[in-house]
């Protein structure tokens, strides 16, 4: 018995080193994921933001002159708005699937370009332990503003 | 107890003489030992992986690190080019507002190439392409794994305003 004993005590031995060694292995990995994926997370967050406050930001330079003369009120004219920013996007945002939704809200005396976007940032190596992707969302307005407002603007 | 059977211990011939043997106690100290080298040894070859792990995780960090920073550069370019009504200068300007950009990273970026392409004055868009090679000569351990460098490549665009006067 006390053999026996002895033999299993020295099988658990050697596979507990293992294990030990599997298991800092394991956590080194998870390490590199984190930064690896996570960087590439910001990277693209980072992109993401540029994209869409260029996209609002020349999207709100649609002013409808028209409507100016006829209400004092500054209109933005809403389609070529909304096709402007989803052209800025997208080039921006080029080889990077991403989403734009744009929208015209009404201010009380002035118009603003709402832009949602959205994209998803894969995880190579986090995948491994169960985290697929990472949603990343951006939400900029930018306000339709007369051309100069102080001197020498 | 039946009658007739003797339990006295009896006495039996003489075993022949065996090799002398270590104590029970000498043979589990040495097992002991020996299986002490065989736990360092099993964490030894653990060691190199370890250590080629730790090396991709510096080498990414700098990388990401480097990426962000070039299209960082690459957008401070475009956007500091397209707010120049004149092509040439603000090339000149994009281009010196990259370079700054990529100094105050503090990361060691080598053959830094900037492009900048498309400003045609008013309306016209600017694009700006970063590209650089980035050395892991100051990592000891991603060298011995092969990893010496690694290109970053980062682009950024910004349109000229459609009714820029000056």
């Amino acid at each position: 018995m006390r053999s026996i004993h002895d033999q299993r005590r020295r099988f658990e031995e050697g596979f507990a080193t293992s294990v030990q060694g599997i298991f800092y292995v394991v956590l080194l990995w998870w390490c590199f994921g984190l930064v690896f994926d996570l960087g590439g997370a910001a990277y693209r967050s980072a992109r993401l933001r540029s994209a869409a406050v260029s996209a609002a930001q020349d999207a709100a330079k649609y002013v409808d002159v028209a409507e100016i003369y006829r209400s004092d009120r500054l209109q933005i004219d809403a389609a070529a708005a909304r096709s402007r920013a989803q052209a800025v996007f997208q080039r921006a945002m080029a080889g990077i699937p991403a989403e734009i939704v744009v929208s015209v809200q009404s201010g009380v005396l002035r118009d603003f370009v709402v832009v949602d976007a959205r994209t998803v940032a894969p995880m190579y190596i986090l995948r491994g332990f169960g985290m697929r992707d990472l949603t990343l969302t951006v939400h900029f307005a930018a306000e339709a503003v007369p051309g100069i407002e102080d001197e020498y603007q | 107890m039946p009658a007739g059977i003797d339990l006295r211990p009896k006495k039996t011939c003489a075993r022949p003489a065996r090799p002398a043997r270590p104590a029970r106690s000498e043979i589990s100290r040495l097992r002991r030992g020996e299986r002490g080298d065989a736990e360092v040894f099993g964490m030894l070859s653990f060691a190199p992986v370890m250590m080629a792990i730790v090396a991709l995780i510096a080498a990414a960090a700098i990388f990401r690190a480097a990426q962000t920073t070039a299209f960082a550069a690459a957008r401070e370019c475009a956007r500091v080019a397209s707010a120049h009504l004149d092509p040439g200068g603000g090339a000149a300007a994009g281009i010196a507002a990259a370079q700054t950009t990529l100094l105050g990273s503090h990361i060691p970026m080598a053959q830094v190439v900037i492009e900048l392409s498309g400003h045609a004055g008013p309306g016209s868009e600017v694009g700006c392409v970063v590209r650089a090679r980035l050395g892991f000569a100051a990592l000891p351990l991603t060298g011995w794994f092969g990893l010496t460098d690694a290109v970053v490549r980062a682009d950024a665009s910004a349109v000229v305003e459609k009714h820029k006067s000056r």
